[in-house]
């Protein structure tokens, strides 16, 4: 076990790094915020702790500053980008993630160009790194509970009902998306801690699919499917690979089979099935007896018009 | 009795369309008022913009002293202006008394989105009282038993009720319905008549848009209609029916814009 | 002069590979990422007939297949993961963000194939017999073969944006893009509305892919991400869903890449495409050439 465990550390780093990157995007996404710009804020977070590390300052310091002027600044970024919506929104911040690695193939020696920095101490011990992605786990849990859990929730199925319900749409998508930049933030420093090194190629368009992938895969109705998502990431490698380097084809197919077929994710097929169970159990004990069973499905609802101004084919 | 809601000369208008033209009116507190008129007579927009989620052209809104026209709709919510949609708007996947909580969350959604982190205890005493207020809305509309059930499974009147208890469960002091009984057999809308007259006998202003003129006699105390987005008839129930204006735009003679003018 | 006949060939194949995505976008609320993909596998599959199985195909017939090739993957893409996410998903951001999940999932599968063959390698597409000629025309060269894509690009845009503006299919296209649901009241089926508009965009991505083959002598497995980033660029400078505004985001993106990468040393390129992406939505979201502002509400 214990060298099993040594064997594999990496992986229980990287599963920590990835789920709190993997959280800042399902804090967006679940609330209807289609954002990328968490990996934008990755590299930010890697390269300003990169350099704060350079002039002494403490891993957990660089930790709180980053997480805090993240979050401010992702509050700023948010303000002008609240009206956009949908893949319009996905399309600028993922222009903002895009813009940043070039900004960091320039960056001169704040960056080290495209080859990156490297040689940052080692700043995060793995345990550490645990507790951090558990507050981050712990602070987002409270966000799906009680009303603001609700009025999550309802932020993204129907904006305009929510706003009947008393919610403050664009402030709490501002929000929303401030706390998702501080994640993303954060998920970068403890990246650069852990691995001493940052180049341009560590948050590129492959870390935007990485945390897309595990947000959805896992199940962007709660932080449960984020954990999901990034075991699942970080571990696919690992466990297939009897598949050889045919893996990429059967992480595509599995990617599209639990998208198309489970909307929930992983996380929604588990639930469908413990609740499966559960009443499998009840039925035992309860002798067989039948449960009425009187709905039926009816015409769903008319989705809201959406807010988009700017959809339409012109010739 | 006093004035709970002003309406002053309030214009909505859609380039050239004059969906809500010139309407001004008071509505009395305790009172419940219809709303009748043809589709696209403006109904469904006026509640809008009563409701801040349509935005004025011009024209003057106060609800119980205060002007709220240039409020935003959530803070127009908290103020007690609480509505139903024409169609069924709940979230599909979440539990009937979720649905329902969703409206008492109406008064404390300001308490802001990190509540849950600072301040945990007010939050559990929040939704303490939003279970409580929620179970009484169920109740009042004959939902008990269904609490657990996913609100997308439900039969289409059931769904109706469900997003009437969920607009009582804000508390609200002026709720305004649109068209709530569409689709629900006789039965159903005379049960929604029913809970609309005790929540009039509780003291609470309410606005409903209807096509049954049956239940418009029955439940309403005084009723407007619209016509091309202006108020051409109001009164009493029962002579606002027998009016031939009010007949004239419902039998669709709406080449006669001169006498609805 | 050399440079602008390459940045007017270079627009064009652009253009062929951007309607697709922009099409897609503006009626399907898809953004399909596996788009580059296909237009590679297309190329691709040219290579392996031509270089692999040493057939001898001219161009014409390159084309031809390259365009069933890529019309062929996105019919699968569509009845296989567009459609059932389609009909599961329930509010539109919902499906949105499922659609663009998944394509990025079916990509991974065409690149790998290309990957494994190639052994991770640039590959090369060539007609035969080869008959290139060379034009001189003033100082400039051109050759008959960048002569066609122009043509074919400029004919293919133009007669896609009339039959977008006078045929029923295309008149029921707009429909849908506007409202899906007075689309269905209309009378227009969305499925085999999205199935014509995926095949489409399959075969524009096909010709795009044997033309830019044989425009910049090979590609490699991952040339189709490259290319979608820039057609991102091009597609939300003319405008999401606009043909003609396809057509000139593209040249204009050309005009500048070439520009830019022959005046500096190049490595600020792609910051210009993405500042435009950002400054464009933010500013005019319907796009620098679309005249109408649809308002929904
Ligand atoms: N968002 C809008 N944009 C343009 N016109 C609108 C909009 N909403 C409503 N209208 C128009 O305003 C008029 C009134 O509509 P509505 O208030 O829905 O009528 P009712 O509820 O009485 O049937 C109709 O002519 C309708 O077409
Ligand atoms: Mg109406």
């Amino acid at each position: 076990m214990n060298a099993w465990y040594s064997a594999h550390v990496v992986l229980f780093q990287t599963t920590a790094i990835y789920a709190v990157l993997a959280l800042s995007f399902q804090v967006v996404l679940r609330s209807g915020v289609f954002s990328f710009a968490s990996v934008g804020f990755f590299g930010i977070g890697a390269y300003v702790s990169a350099n704060l590390a350079k002039h002494g300052v403490s891993g957990v310091l660089s930790m709180i500053i980053v997480f805090v002027g993240s979050a401010i600044f992702g509050y700023a970024l948010s303000l002008p980008l609240v009206r956009l919506r949908g893949l319009y929104l996905g399309m600028v911040t993922f222009a903002f993630d895009q813009i940043l690695i070039v900004v960091a193939n320039n960056g001169g020696t704040y960056t080290g160009g495209p080859v990156g920095l490297f040689g940052i101490p080692f700043d995060v011990s793995t345990l550490e790194l645990f507790i951090v992605a558990a507050i981050c786990l712990l602070l987002v849990s409270q966000l799906e509970r009680r009303s603001i859990g609700r009025s999550i929730s309802v932020l993204r199925v129907d904006e305009q009902l929510a706003r009947s319900m008393g919610v403050e749409v664009n402030r709490q998508r501002n929000f929303i998306f401030a706390l998702s930049a501080a994640l993303g933030g954060l998920a970068g420093v403890l990246n650069t801690f852990n691995f001493s090194t940052i180049a341009p190629g560590g948050f590129g368009f492959d870390l935007i699919v990485a945390g897309l992938t595990m947000a959805v895969v896992g199940g962007i109705g709660s932080w449960l499917g984020a954990v999901i998502g990034a075991l699942i990431v970080v571990w696919f490698p690992q466990v297939f690979t009897f598949v050889g380097s045919y893996k990429a084809i059967v992480y595509g197919v599995l990617v599209i089979l639990v998208v198309a077929y489970e909307p929930g994710g992983v996380l929604g097929l588990l639930q469908r099935g413990v609740r499966a169970i559960a009443a499998l159990i009840e039925k035992r004990s309860s002798g067989g007896a039948e449960v009425p069973v009187e709905e039926k499905k009816v015409v769903p609802s008319v989705p809201p018009p959406a807010t988009t101004p700017q959809k339409g084919v012109t010739a | 009795m006093s004035v709970l809601l002003e309406v002053a000369d309030v214009n909505v208008h859609f380039g050239g369309v004059r969906a809500v033209d010139g309407i001004d009116f008071d509505l009395e507190t305790g009172c419940l008022y219809g709303l009748v008129g043809p589709n696209g007579s403006g109904k469904s927009t006026l509640l809008g913009a009563l409701s801040r989620m349509t935005n004025l052209t011009s024209g003057r809104l106060v609800f119980a002293g205060e002007e709220y026209q240039t409020y935003s709709p959530a803070k127009t919510a908290r103020m007690g202006i609480g509505r139903t949609f024409q169609a069924v708007r709940l979230i599909p996947g979440l539990s009937v008394l979720e649905n329902v909580m969703l409206g008492g969350d109406a008064r404390t959604a300001g308490v802001g989105i990190f509540a849950n982190w600072l301040l945990p205890w007010r939050t559990r005493n929040c939704e303490r009282s939003c279970r409580e207020g929620a179970m009484e809305a169920i109740e009042r509309l004959e939902l008990t038993g269904l609490e657990k059930r996913t609100a997308g499974m439900l039969p289409y009147g059931t769904q109706r009720r469900v997003e009437i208890a969920r607009a009582l469960a804000a508390k609200p002091d002026l709720l305004l319905f649109d068209e709530p009984t569409a689709g629900m057999n006789r039965e159903e809308r005379d049960e929604v008549g029913e809970v609309m007259r005790s929540l009039r006998g509780q003291g609470l202003t309410q606005v409903l848009v209807e096509h049954d003129m049956q239940m418009i006699t029955e439940v309403c105390d005084y009723v407007f209609v619209m016509n091309f987005g202006k108020v051409i008839a109001q009164g009493d129930p029962e002579a606002v029916v027998a009016d031939p204006l009010v007949q004239e735009a419902y039998l669709g003679k709406r080449g006669s814009k001169n006498a609805t003018a | 002069m050399e440079q602008v006949v390459n940045a007017i060939v270079l627009g064009s194949c652009y253009c062929l590979f951007a309607i697709g995505l922009s099409l897609t976008w503006g009626t399907l609320n898809v953004l399909n990422l596996a788009h580059g993909a296909v237009f590679m596998f297309s190329a691709f599959t040219c290579y392996l007939l031509t270089q692999h199985l040493d057939l001898a195909i001219p161009l014409p017939w390159l084309i031809l297949i390259a365009m069933a090739v890529g019309a062929a993957m996105e019919l699968a893409l569509d009845l296989l993961v567009f459609r059932p996410i389609r009909k599961r998903s329930k509010t539109l951001a919902d499906a949105e963000l499922s659609m663009l999940i998944a394509s990025i999932g079916a990509a991974a599968i065409p690149v790998t194939i290309a990957q494994k063959v190639t052994i991770d390698s640039p590959f090369t597409v060539t007609a035969k017999p080869i008959n290139t000629t060379e034009y001189h025309i003033g100082s400039v060269y051109i050759t008959n073969i960048e002569i066609l894509i122009v043509v074919f690009t400029l004919v293919l845009t133009v007669g896609l944006a009339i039959w977008l503006q006078r045929s029923n299919s295309g008149r029921a296209l707009r429909a849908l893009s506007f409202d899906a649901e007075t689309g269905g009241l209309m009378g227009i089926s969305q499925g085999r509305m999205s199935a014509l508009v995926l095949v489409l965009s399959g075969m524009t991505a096909g010709a795009a892919g044997v033309f830019l083959a044989v425009f910049l002598d090979s590609l490699t497995p991952e040339s189709g991400s490259d290319l979608l980033l820039a057609a991102f660029a091009a597609v939300v400078i003319g405008g999401v869903g606009s043909v003609w505004g396809t057509l000139i985001g593209a040249f204009i993106l050309a005009a500048g890449e070439t520009l830019v990468s022959a005046t500096t040393s190049g490595t600020w390129t792609q910051a210009v495409s993405f500042g435009l992406i950002i400054v464009v939505l933010l500013l005019r979201p319907s796009g620098l050439f679309s005249r109408v502002n649809v308002n929904r509400t």
